[in-house]
This record gives C-alpha cells, sequence and structure tokens, in this order.
C-alpha cells in the first residue's frame, strides 16, 4: 500500500517553518559529513607527519652516523688491530665509542666491524651499547670480539665490505622488527681511514644505533595535537551550526511571520464569515478591507474577491428575501383559492335559493357569513401583499399573528384538528413589514407541513421576563434535533430540507429584532416551532434601528 | 523597523567579517634549490671570463644558481671525497674528478651513470678521452656496459715533446718506439753540441712518466675492476722490462742517477728543454704552453735555446716494439655527479645544466685559448683556432695508436712503486730487485685478488 506523506492541518506559516527548519537540518547533516572527512584528512595528515619525521630522524640518525664515520677515519691505529690479546691500539678505540656512546644521548651504541673475516667467518668487533631499555642486561663496557653475523646483517655488511657502500634495501630489511640491540635505528656506514701518505683505505663497517624514543615521544605529542584540533574543529563546527541555525530560524520565521500574515488575517477574516451576524455583516465588511496585503498579489486577489462577494450578499439576501415573500404569498394564495371557490358557489347557489324564497332569513345569514369569510380571507392575504416599509416603530402583533393563523388554517388538509391559545400580545419594536412576514413563513412552514388528519395548535403568550412567545405545534413524522437544526441553515442542509427557506428567514427575522426562533422535535411527531421576541421598551419608540 | 534587504545586507557584511577569520597567513615560501659543486679556480676563472663576454645567461647567473664548494688542496691527498660518497653524502652534487678517482668512484656505484640518464652524451667527446671516463657498470641480465661517469672538460696527459727542428734538420721522423728514439738520439747528439740530453724525464713522481712506458710494454699494475695484476708473469716481465729500458737509456741519452736530482726541483725540465739542452723530454702536454710563455719571454736565454715553438714537435710516448699501442698517463679531471644526491628528476635537469656549461663549446676554446687546454669535445676541437693547441691533438691525442690511460687510482700502490722506481733509477736497486720490493709490500694488495 503506498503511504502518501501528507502535512497535518496545521498553518502556512507553520508549514514554512517546518520546511525550513527541515532544510536547515538537512544541510546541517551534510555539512556535519564534513567531519568524517576532516578525520580522513587530519589521519592523512598525521601519516604524512609520521612519514616526516621519520624520514627526518634517519636523515638525521644517517647524519650523525656520517660525523662519527669521520671521526673513525683520522683512526689511524684501526689499520693496526688484529685478533687476540688486547693492546693499547684496543683499549684507545674502546675509550673512543665509549665516550661516543656515553656522551651523546641520540646514539644508543656503536660497532665497528673489521672487513676482512677470519677463516671461522668472524669479524673483530668493537661494541658498546648503553641499553637503557629495561628488559636488556646492561653491558659492562665497551667490548673488543670477534662477532658472527647472519642473515640479513650478514648479507648487508658483505655488501659493504665488497661495494664499499649501503644497499638501501637489506638496511630497510635488517631496521625492521625488533632487534637484539634494543629498540633504535641502526645505521651501517663503510669506514675509510684517511692517510695523508696512501689515501683513503677501507676499513671495515661501522654501525651505529640511534634512539627513537625522541620520534616516539614526538609521535605522541603529534597525535595528542590532532585530537585537540579533531575536538576543536568538531566544536567549532557544532557552534557554527548552533549559530547558524538559531540565526537562520530567528530570520526565517521573522521572514515566514512577515510573509504569511495577510494570508493569514484574510483566514481568520474568512473564517469569522460563518459566525457573523447578519447586522455585524457590515463590520465583518469593513475588517476584511482593513487586511494588509501587503503588496502580495495573491492576497490582495483573495481579499478582493472576499470584498466582492461580501458586497453581494446582502443584494443576495434581499433578493432571496423578497423571492422567498412572494414564494410564500403565492403558496398561501393558493391555498385560499379552492376554498374562495366554494364560497362563491356557494353564494351563487343562495342567490338562487333566495329569489326562489325558500329560506328566507336562513339563506340570507349563510351568505353573509360567506361573504364574510371571503372578505376576511382575501383582507389576511392583503396584508401581507403590501409594499415593505424600512421604517421601524411599535408593533402590534396581534392581528397579524390572527390572520397568519387563519390563512394557516384556511387551506389545512381535510380533517386537520386546530388547536389555539392566544392571549393578547404586548407591542414588540421593529419592522411590521418584516414581522408580519415573518409569521407568514412559519404558518406556511407549518400549513405545508400538516399532514391529513393531523393536529396543528397556536399558542401566544407574553411571559414574564418581558418576552413575547409565539409557539408553532404541528404534527407529523418524528424528526431528530440534526433535522431541526438544518430547518435553520437550509444551505448547509441536505437536499429535504434545501427548499425550505421560510424558517430561515423567520429566524433571522427574529434575530434582526433581538429575539430567536427555536425548532425543536414533538414529541409525538412533527415539530415545535417557538418564536421569541423582546417586548418594546418605552425609549425605543423614537429611534430608527442601529444596523 | 529593519526591512528585509537590509537584514540580509546585515548578514552578508558580518559573514564576511567573520571570514578573514578562518584565514591564516600563508606558509612561507620555499627557498629555491641550489646545486653544489666543487669550486677550483680554473673553471672559476673561465666561468668569470664567460660571465663578462658570453651571450648566455647560464654563466652570468652561474652563482646564483650553483653554489661553489671549495675544497683545500691540503686536503686532496686524503681523498675526503670518498667518505662523503661512501656514507652517501648528497653533498656535493656535482664533483671535479681526477681521472684516476672516476675509476674507482664509478666502479664503486658511486657516481650517476651521464648516458643512459642523458645528461650527456658520449660521443659528443673525443674518443681517446672518453674511454678514460668511462667505467664498466652492471647491467641487470647482461654483461656490464661502458658507461661514462664523468665528463672530462679537457685532454690531459703525459706525451713525449721533441726538437722538431732538429728532427727535420736530420731527417728523422718521431720515434714511435724506444729503439727510434734510442736511434735518433744516437745519430743527433753527437752532432748538435748544445744537446746535453737525449731523454729527460721526471724525477720526482716519477711513476706517472714510467705508466705510459709500462703500458707501452704490455704491462698493467692492476687490471679494469681495480685488482692488482702486477705479480702475474706477463706483466712482471714486461715491468722489469720498461724499467731496465729506462735505465739502459740512463747515462748515455737519459740522465744518470748522479744527474738526476737536478731535475727535482719543480720546472726544471721545460727549464732545461727550452734552454735547449735535451732532444726529447716526458711532460704533461700542458707544458707546450709553460714553453710558450717561456719563449715568449725569453728570460735567461741561452744559445741553443728555443726562439720559437715550431721547434717543438709532440708525440705519444714511444712504446715497446712490436706493441699495437702507444699511451698517456691521463691527467685530465672530469665532472662526474654525485648519485646520491639524486633524489628528484629537478636534481638531474640542474646537473645537466651545470654539465652543459662546465663542459661547452665555448668554455673549453676559452680555456684552449687562456690555458692551452685541449678541449674533449669534438666539436670544440674542430673549431680550434690555436696551432699549439691543434698540434697537440693531432701529433699526440689523435694519433691512432695512442690510448689514454687512467693510473691505478691507490695511492699505496702509487706510493710504493714510486718509492722502488726511484731506488732502480738511483741505481740502488735492479729493476728485478726493485719490482720484487714492490709486489712483497703489496702483498696485502695481492691477498685480496
Amino acid at each position: 500500500m503506498k503511504v502518501r506523506f501528507s502535512f497535518p492541518k496545521y498553518t502556512l506559516r507553520s508549514r514554512l517553518f517546518t520546511l525550513v527548519a527541515a532544510t536547515f537540518l538537512l544541510c546541517a547533516c551534510v555539512i556535519l559529513l564534513f567531519f568524517p572527512l576532516l578525520n580522513l584528512t587530519l589521519e592523512g595528515l598525521l601519516d604524512r607527519t609520521i612519514q616526516t619525521m621519520r624520514k627526518s630522524q634517519e636523515a638525521e640518525a644517517t647524519t650523525i652516523s656520517r660525523l662519527l664515520v669521520l671521526e673513525f677515519s683520522q683512526l689511524n691505529e684501526l689499520l693496526l688491530v688484529a685478533p687476540g690479546e688486547e693492546n693499547d691500539v684496543d683499549r684507545r678505540i674502546k675509550n673512543l665509542i665509549w665516550q661516543k656512546v656515553t656522551f651523546n644521548e641520540i646514539i644508543e651504541g656503536i660497532e665497528l666491524i673489521a672487513g676482512k673475516a677470519d677463516p671461522q667467518g668472524r669479524h673483530l668487533t668493537y661494541m658498546f651499547y648503553r641499553r637503557e631499555a629495561p628488559e636488556l642486561p646492561p653491558m659492562p663496557g665497551p667490548q673488543k670480539v670477534m662477532k658472527q653475523f647472519e642473515g640479513l646483517e650478514k648479507e648487508l655488511l658483505d655488501f659493504l665490505n665488497e661495494k664499499h657502500r649501503v644497499d638501501r634495501l637489506l638496511l630497510e630489511s635488517v631496521n625492521r622488527g625488533s632487534k637484539k640491540e634494543g629498540e633504535m635505528l641502526l645505521r651501517y656506514l663503510p669506514v675509510h681511514v684517511l692517510m695523508p701518505e696512501e689515501g683513503a683505505i677501507y676499513w671495515g663497517v661501522a654501525k651505529i644505533g640511534i634512539d627513537t624514543a625522541t620520534i616516539s615521544s614526538l609521535l605522541l605529542l603529534q597525535s595528542q595535537e590532532q585530537q585537540r584540533i579533531r575536538w576543536a574543529i568538531w566544536l567549532e563546527i557544532i557552534l557554527s551550526l548552533t549559530v547558524a541555525g538559531l540565526l537562520a530560524l530567528g530570520l526565517l520565521s521573522l521572514w515566514a511571520r512577515r510573509l504569511t500574515e495577510p494570508l493569514r488575517e484574510l483566514g481568520a477574516v474568512s473564517r469569522s464569515l460563518g459566525a457573523v451576524r447578519p447586522r455585524e455583516f457590515d463590520l465583518w465588511l469593513e475588517n476584511l478591507k482593513r487586511v494588509e496585503t501587503q503588496d502580495q498579489a495573491e492576497a490582495a486577489d483573495i481579499k478582493n474577491s472576499l470584498i466582492r462577494l461580501g458586497e453581494a450578499l446582502p443584494r443576495l439576501g434581499q433578493r432571496l428575501l423578497a423571492t422567498e415573500r412572494q414564494a410564500s404569498l403565492g403558496k398561501v394564495a393558493q391555498r385560499i383559492i379552492p376554498p374562495s371557490h366554494a364560497w362563491i358557489t356557494r353564494l351563487l347557489s343562495l342567490e338562487t335559493e333566495a329569489q326562489q324564497a325558500r329560506q328566507g332569513n336562513g339563506v340570507f345569514r349563510e351568505r353573509r357569513r360567506l361573504l364574510t369569510s371571503l372578505d376576511t380571507g382575501w383582507q389576511d392575504l392583503a396584508r401581507f401583499g403590501g409594499a415593505p416599509s424600512p421604517t421601524w416603530k411599535m408593533v402590534d402583533l396581534n392581528p397579524g399573528l390572527l390572520s397568519a393563523w387563519r390563512l394557516a388554517t384556511l387551506g389545512a388538509p381535510a380533517g386537520t384538528r386546530f388547536i389555539q391559545h392566544i392571549e393578547p400580545l404586548p407591542q414588540v419594536w421593529g419592522s411590521p413589514h418584516d414581522l408580519e412576514h415573518a409569521l407568514l413563513y412559519l404558518v406556511e412552514f407549518i400549513g405545508d407541513l400538516a399532514p391529513p388528519e393531523g393536529e396543528l395548535a397556536l399558542r401566544a403568550e407574553s411571559p414574564a421576563e418581558g418576552m413575547v412567545r409565539i409557539t408553532f405545534e404541528v404534527s407529523g413524522p418524528p424528526f431528530s434535533l440534526e433535522s431541526c437544526q438544518q430547518l435553520l441553515n437550509p444551505l448547509q442542509a441536505t437536499s429535504d430540507f434545501r427548499e425550505r427557506l421560510g424558517p430561515a428567514l423567520a429566524a433571522a427575522v427574529a434575530e434582526q429584532h433581538g429575539g430567536t426562533l427555536e425548532i425543536t422535535p414533538r414529541p409525538q411527531g412533527g415539530l415545535v416551532l417557538i418564536l421569541a421576541l423582546p417586548q418594546a421598551p418605552i425609549r425605543h419608540e423614537s429611534f430608527d434601528p442601529y444596523i | 523597523m529593519m526591512t528585509d534587504s537590509r537584514l540580509f545586507l546585515v548578514v552578508i557584511l558580518v559573514g564576511a567579517l567573520l571570514l578573514p577569520l578562518g584565514c591564516g597567513r600563508p606558509p612561507e615560501e620555499v627557498s629555491r634549490r641550489v646545486l653544489t659543486f666543487t669550486d677550483d679556480g680554473p673553471t672559476r676563472e673561465i666561468i668569470r671570463f664567460l660571465g663578462k663576454e658570453s651571450q648566455l645567461s647560464g654563466y652570468r647567473d652561474f652563482d646564483r644558481s650553483f653554489k661553489g664548494l671549495l675544497v683545500p688542496e691540503s686536503l686532496l691527498p686524503f681523498e675526503p671525497f670518498v667518505l662523503g660518497l661512501s656514507t652517501e653524502s648528497k653533498v656535493p652534487a656535482v664533483l671535479l674528478l681526477d681521472a684516476p678517482w672516476v675509476q674507482r668512484y664509478g666502479a664503486a656505484g658511486w657516481l650517476y651513470e651521464l648516458e643512459r640518464t642523458n645528461i650527456f652524451l658520449r660521443n659528443h667527446l673525443a674518443p681517446a678521452v672518453a674511454e678514460a671516463f668511462s667505467v664498466a657498470v652492471p647491467r641487470p641480465g647482461g654483461p656490464p656496459i661502458q658507461e661514462l661517469v664523468a665528463v672530462p672538460t679537457q685532454i690531459k696527459g703525459n706525451i713525449l715533446f721533441f726538437r722538431q727542428d732538429l728532427l727535420q734538420r736530420y731527417q728523422v721522423p718521431p720515434p714511435r718506439t724506444w729503439e727510434e728514439l734510442r736511434a735518433a738520439c744516437r745519430k743527433i747528439l753527437p752532432l748538435e753540441k748544445s744537446l746535453k740530453h737525449g731523454l729527460l724525464f721526471h724525477y720526482t713522481n716519477f711513476v706517472n712518466d714510467f705508466y705510459p712506458i709500462l703500458w707501452g710494454f704490455g704491462g698493467r699494475v692492476i687490471d679494469d675492476r681495480g685488482r692488482l695484476v702486477l705479480h702475474r708473469k706477463g706483466n712482471l716481465s714486461a715491468a722489469v722490462a720498461a724499467l731496465s729500458e729506462i735505465r739502459s737509456l740512463q747515462g748515455g741519452i737519459a740522465p744518470g742517477p748522479k744527474e738526476l736530482a737536478q731535475f727535482e726541483a719543480p720546472g726544471s725540465l721545460r727549464q732545461a728543454f727550452y734552454r735547449g739542452e735535451a732532444l726529447f723530454m716526458i711532460n704533461w702536454n700542458t707544458r707546450l704552453n709553460d714553453l710558450k710563455e717561456l719563449i715568449r719571454k725569453g728570460e735567461g736565454r741561452s744559445p741553443g735555446a728555443l726562439v720559437n715553438l715550431n721547434q717543438v714537435g709532440v708525440a705519444p710516448i714511444p712504446c715497446q716494439t712490436g706493441q699495437p699501442h702507444r699511451y698517456a698517463n691521463v691527467g685530465s679531471f672530469g665532472w662526474g655527479v654525485n648519485r646520491f644526491a639524486v633524489t628528484s628528476p629537478e636534481v638531474i635537469a640542474d646537473a645537466k645544466r651545470f654539465i652543459n656549461l662546465v663542459a661547452d663549446v665555448e668554455f673549453q676554446l676559452l680555456a684552449a685559448r687562456i690555458q692551452g687546454q685541449v678541449p674533449s669535445l669534438e666539436s670544440a676541437l674542430k673549431r680550434l683556432e690555436h696551432p699549439e693547441v691543434q698540434q697537440l691533438y693531432r701529433d699526440a691525442f689523435a694519433v691512432t695508436d695512442m690510448r689514454l690511460r687512467a693510473r691505478p687510482q691507490s695511492r699505496r700502490v702509487n706510493n710504493t712503486l714510486e718509492k722502488h722506481l726511484l731506488e732502480a733509477i738511483n741505481g740502488q736497486r735492479s729493476p728485478e730487485g726493485a719490482f720484487e720490493e714492490i709486489i712483497k709490500e703489496l702483498r696485502g694488495l695481492k691477498a685480496d685478488d
């Protein structure tokens, strides 16, 4: 199943901020990728430094050894040495190498190896090692020995004795791994004794051990320094990212807030449209006009559209009200027509009967009743057909209520039971035209809703709290509370209630006058509609409506 | 309130101000590499001349590119370069070496091959001298090859000077063999009263004169690998014959033991020859220039003395009858490259530039003009304008049977030979006895064989 990522319903500002934060984190991760690279670079630097230091130390070792060889080249007695008992020459040579090893911290040991070997392959060797390593026993002093060399060292010495120069590969091989002399860098150099009479005479090989502790300590220092650099750079990266992140998020937050402010305000104004009351509509429109678009084209377009819509809505409402009024009148008129026709037919019949004088007084009374009914019906209808007037004044609802009730009962289905309890109602403050039409919308609605053999009830009363309350009850199928609410919001209702605008218009008129219209289910089935209006205070008599 | 654009500008400005914090000082430039070489007076003199006269910038900027290390003459007997090269010292990078040293150092592998590395091509040199500065270099998977390891700046060797005017007068050709020399002397000496000696040779450093005589008898003291071979039968008999030949000339033709002492002083041979006292003289070819100077100055001129350089002829030192070659003991110096100094291609390039400067045609022609040196370059020899130098090359070094050979490099060998040869020509010991003593003293070297 394909999972599709979607943002929760957050504001555009939150989304922008989240996206910016995510982008910054991504960038930070990319930047942090440099740390492994930095590690690699530092490792490379460390390797190169180690190599350089090793080369430097090797060069230093060679130089020191070369200087020693230069000293040995002045030692003419070397040409006189021979195996056997120790003599003055041996003692002088041993003394010299003791001095060199003892008084030079760099030199760990010296071997002077004569080039010629005896039949057993042993070379006359003068040797002395300082042996500071704890695992090696100290040497009692310089030695004169016949020493036999083996392996790579022997190969190197043979090469040196034959070619009078060092084989680099062999030298490197000899220096690899641990050595019995201790951990030291070994240098093998040919020794020529310089004689003024005979020139440079090859004597043998000087094997010189150079201390490696210096490089070890330097490497340790280097490693510590590398670690310090690594931590410092890591800290700098984190610090930089933190500062950059705070700066970026702070600035971007400001920018995002500023950027989304017009849209946010438009959204808030749009959202408030659902809750705005008709008398607050002009205020809502004014608020909409005050939204600052900050020269954003999209926000300006939305704002202009909303303004146009807002300005059109009242006109549409007026048109809707007028249309619904006409429709209600039409329906009521349509309801009057059948009884009126029946009355007229009866009147014509009574006219005939009167000419025949078969029923003198009785016909006259019935004729008078019919004419009265006909007149009352049309007068009731005419009450609601007048031109609308915007003037507000003290309104007596009683005549209008009776007219409306009569019109409702006039066209009710056959067998409908009418219950009425009408108390004289006090006056209210408002538009007579709108209030009477509100009553007309309600009676037209319940009259239309009443089923055959049903029940229609009207109760008009004035409770003590200063309200005028008019209650209509109509029998019928059971209604839910939701259905009742939909009657008050027909534009959001399902198709069943979409065309029933009467209750909603009546509710709007009631609200315009500070009252309410409640629609609730009737326990026995049907609906109960309660129109409540405030009684008119005396001080309102000389004032116009405030909207 | 700050607008967006201003805020952006502030951020950019702060960033720009922080940028320099990440920039440290650039590393200091490493000083330019300079090639080191062994400095010597004659080379310095020519360089100074060319620095003024030549159009080549290399001579004018010579001291900027190359660092000369002067080697005191007192150190030379100790062979100071042996210590440096055997211990792989990188300094000096280019060395001016005597021919025997070139052989020794080249054989030890201390000198860089010049042909293989295209630093200098052997065919630019006169063949006689190129051979003396080449050594047998081991080759992987094949026999050793002769490889040029130093570039000689001149051809120098001991040759036979003779009185050309007298030989022409008595219609005697320059002698090729000792027999011919002896015959010429027998013919001319009685007729020319000013001549006191038929042949003059060096009393001090006689060994230098003796080597080409010995080689002309087919003998060797050491072989091409530096091993002592004097004790071998053919060499020993040749050596005894050569020394006997010289001994036989003493008294009648050459100065006898009692007269030799008068030739101990430096320059005594050429002075005697200049005074017209000798028909033949064995000496270094550079003495022709000295004779020219003596003739020009005319100091102490006596009846019979030389008045014109045309009176002097040159030829190779005679050989034994039947021998194919005549020899000269090469005294040239050559520029070799220290193998251990070659640590990068740049060093090779610098060494090549240096050698091409000090072995340049102009360099050698100038040396021929002011020092009388015989150029070693073929191209310089073709452009020679000095008749005496042309004569030296044409009549001595370019002779087809002439060979230049380096004496043994071992001072011990040379000193031993010198000591006992002097005993022989002083009449203190017979030739056989002298060489018996020589072989006995060099027994240690013989054991190395």
